[in-house]
């Protein structure tokens, strides 16, 4: 947070850590689906492209997630909300409880150090935790080189893409909680600036048409305006609330049960100050004596059966949590009235560029 | 984003306001209609209805001079507004298909043994739900007598013309002068502001032929006034999150010596009102008061943020009240809550999510502690549905969807 401030210049509003001048809470919740993607692209079109091979990149809501196939449909989606910046800290310290975290969620025995740290050996007492994390960073972190273990085609451990990390986040909050008022061009009353306003003042803090993005500058740029103070709740993370389970059908017609949704990496609601769950992982499978997949289930907000992991995405809540001062404890200059050049517009190249890419696949698998 | 393209019928502009009367009609195509049957009667339709407000009545065609401007003033204001639901898109029930046109993929039907987790059918499951046709047809005017007469004149064409449409089921409405509700609070304070509306309401083109329309919801909800007016005015107040006399919402609660919570207001904009208390009264400043969080009014918009951030959900809502009879144990009345929004996904994402209104009937703590209103099961859904609500277009809305056969077919 303290980089982030220096990055986007001092804020009044912002603090590095919650005290006791912040002593409520308040979250902001979205749904995983990528919401520019779907813009961009068409829901249809976008559901494929998350899942296909490049997809990854465009899981943009602080929200990743893999789809497990077999021959017939879908066995299984796994979903995490795990900052990658835990998992440095975990492999600094923590490697062989990090080996068997992921030996877990591959479902496999063991796990070899190398298929996670690369060359080094982080068991070897040798090793610093310098070392090790860079070494993790490197094999399990690199977008560029993915692995296995972290690029869904064995498991998903961790975020990986640069949108979704708590630098980004940080970022955000530090270049948008500021008051940032307009006159409406309708009503002519003073107002708040809409995150389509406010984001190209920003600079990289944030995109146009995610679901995460907006509501979270707007949200933060109304807390300044009420001058509170704003820190990140400890522990900082982006959790999964709940999921809309009640959407989903069994072939027969019937409801699914909510435990098929297994939630974990994280603490039920009766172990939280706020009664509000803070989950990290999130797993959908049917039990297999019911003889039926994930794939035989079907959306009833849309009649349509699951086919892409992306429709799970759709109904997972995360939230970030925040705690705030009372109204007027931040110290912060009246503010001027902005005079706006313009709003951001939806950015689709990197979602053209994979579909291109994905129909050029498909052309030459034929 | 001019929202040229969006029918009439959506009082989303400074200065309009809903007319006060309302009516739905719902129709079906009988087995076996082809599309351009279909085509026919939308448009002879929407000519016919287009003509009520200028005095042009069918069967009092020739009508002297006076009588017309008498017709005329009779259907003052009238607008009508097209829109498609799920079944026009069902193959399993037209066979040949309706349309060839892609079915937007959250225009579904409402479920069985739903609608929703805490909104549910008042019968417990949908007996036969009216509320789900191939075709509605929204009328609102200034005349209680035009909008009727006008869904009598829909009967009365499709008679004539012979075709495969006919009426299933309609229901109607009416708007207060005073701005409240059948629970006695403000209601549609904190509609989008008009700035923002056509971000929440303009649809994007996904299917394509939907670029520059938009969807609505219909719900039907029976209130259950009796169970409402059993509780207290502070019960209500926090169920709702306004207070019940000025409209202002609540920013806090307090605790007296008692233990007994204390709704606290904003003060309500006075005539020398800031912009800030005005922005203040239409969109309440968002609160960390756990109570007031879980109020109607910040669930329905929880995220406080506007409708170009997708993650707000907003939608832009035009209900009308209704009253079906006071006979009986229990009067008979409620709202048809009416909505449009870019996508109908929005609708799912409220109505599911808990913090929002997925755990709860209407308003208030799911999960009441000491001296907090408990759960009231205060609305159900009598009727409703989904619909695409097509561009307005030539020579009919949606016209599109219904390809003239090539030639020779």
């Amino acid at each position: 947070m303290r980089a982030a401030i220096e990055k986007h210049g001092p804020n009044p509003c912002v603090l590095t850590m919650p005290d006791e001048r912040t002593p409520h809470s308040t979250a902001v919740d979205w749904v995983g689906l990528p919401a520019r993607v779907v813009e961009c692209a068409t829901r249809s079109r976008a559901l494929d492209l998350l899942d296909s091979a490049g997809g990854r990149a465009l899981q943009e809501e602080y929200v990743e997630w893999r789809t497990v196939r077999d021959g017939v449909g879908v066995r299984r989606v796994e979903i995490t909300t795990e900052m990658g910046e835990y998992w440095r800290v975990l492999a600094a310290h923590e490697p062989e409880r990090l080996l068997d975290l992921v030996a877990e969620f591959s479902r496999q025995e063991d796990i070899r150090p190398d298929e996670v740290f690369g060359g080094l050996n982080p068991l070897d007492p040798s090793s610093t935790p310098e070392e090790r994390e860079q070494a993790f960073a490197s094999a399990m972190l690199a977008t560029d080189d993915p692995n296995p273990y972290n690029d869904g085609r064995l498991a998903i451990c961790c975020l990986s893409r640069s949108a979704n990390t708590l630098r980004a986040l940080a970022g955000m909050i530090a270049a948008s909680t500021r008051i940032l008022l307009t006159k409406d061009d309708v009503t002519d009353r003073v107002r708040c600036l809409t995150s389509a306003e406010a984001i190209p003042l920003l600079g990289d803090a944030g995109q146009v048409g995610r679901a995460s993005d907006p509501v979270l500058i707007e949200r933060l740029m109304r807390l300044a305006y009420e001058r509170r103070l704003v820190a990140l709740d400890d522990p900082v993370g982006v959790y999964v609330h709940s999921v809309e389970h009640s959407r989903l059908r069994t072939p027969d017609g019937g409801a699914t049960p909510s435990d098929w949704f297994a939630f974990s990496r994280g603490s039920p609601p009766d172990e939280t100050a706020d009664g509000k769950p803070r989950w990290q992982r999130v797993c959908l499978e049917v039990p297999a004596e019911t003889g039926w997949t994930v794939g035989d289930l079907v959306d009833s907000a849309t009649g349509q059966p699951i086919r892409y992991g992306g429709q799970i995405a759709e109904m997972v809540q995360v939230a970030v949590i925040f705690r705030v001062s009372d109204p007027h404890a931040a110290a912060v200059d009246e503010p001027t009235l902005m005079q706006l050049d313009g709003v951001a517009e939806l950015q689709c190249v990197d979602v053209v560029d994979l579909t291109e890419q994905v129909d050029s696949d498909h052309s030459d698998a034929l | 984003m001019t929202g040229a393209r969006l029918q009439p019928g959506i009082y989303h502009s400074r200065g309009r306001r809903p007319p006060p009367n309302f009516r739905l009609v719902f129709l079906n195509a009988s087995p076996g209609t082809v599309p351009d049957d279909i085509a026919g009667a939308l448009e002879a339709l929407h000519q016919m209805l287009g003509g009520l407000p200028q005095g042009e009545v069918r069967e009092l065609d020739g009508q002297p001079d006076d009588h017309v401007e008498h017709s005329a003033e009779q259907f003052a204001g009238l607008e009508h507004m097209f829109a498609f639901g799920p079944r026009l898109f069902d193959d399993r029930l037209h066979d040949p298909p309706l349309t060839t046109v892609d079915r937007p993929d959250f225009l579904a039907y409402l479920p069985d043994d739903g609608p929703f987790p805490a909104l549910r059918w008042v019968d417990g499951h949908a007996v036969s739900n009216l509320g789900e046709a191939d075709v509605a047809i929204q009328l609102t005017g200034e005349r209680p007598s035009g909008v009727n007469c006008a869904a009598v004149e829909i009967w009365k064409l499709l008679v004539d013309l012979g075709t495969p449409l006919s009426v299933v089921a309609t229901f109607d409405g009416f708007g207060r002068h005073d701005g409240r509700g059948w629970l006695g609070f403000h209601d549609g304070v904190s509609n989008v502001e008009v700035s923002q509306r056509l971000h929440a309401l303009a649809a994007p083109g996904d299917p394509d032929w939907m670029e520059g329309g938009t969807y609505m919801t219909f719900l039907r909800l029976a209130v259950d006034l009796p169970a409402w007016r059993r509780l207290s005015r502070t019960e209500q107040e926090l169920i709702v999150g306004r207070d019940k006399l000025t409209g202002g919402a609540l920013v806090a609660t307090q605790r007296d010596e008692n233990g007994e919570v204390i709704p606290v207001p904003a003060e309500p904009p006075g005539e020398d009102a800031t912009d800030r208390q005005l922005s203040d009264h239409i969109d309440p400043p968002q609160t960390t008061d756990p109570l007031v969080e879980a109020s109607h009014i910040h669930r329905a918009n929880q995220n406080r943020a506007s409708p170009s951030a997708p993650g707000a959900l907003r939608m832009f809502r035009q209900g009308y009240d209704y009253l079906e009879t006071l006979a009986g144990e229990e009067p008979r009345l409620g709202l048809n809550f009416v909505s449009f929004q870019r996508d109908l996904g929005i609708v799912q994402h409220m109505l599911h999510l808990p913090g929002w209104l997925g755990d709860v009937n209407f308003g208030g703590p799911a999960d009441p502690g000491e001296g907090e209103p408990d759960q009231v099961r205060l609305i159900g859904v009598v009727a409703g549905g989904f619909y695409a609500v097509p561009p307005d277009d030539h020579p009919f809305p949606g016209a599109g969807c219904f390809p003239a056969p090539a030639a020779g077919e």
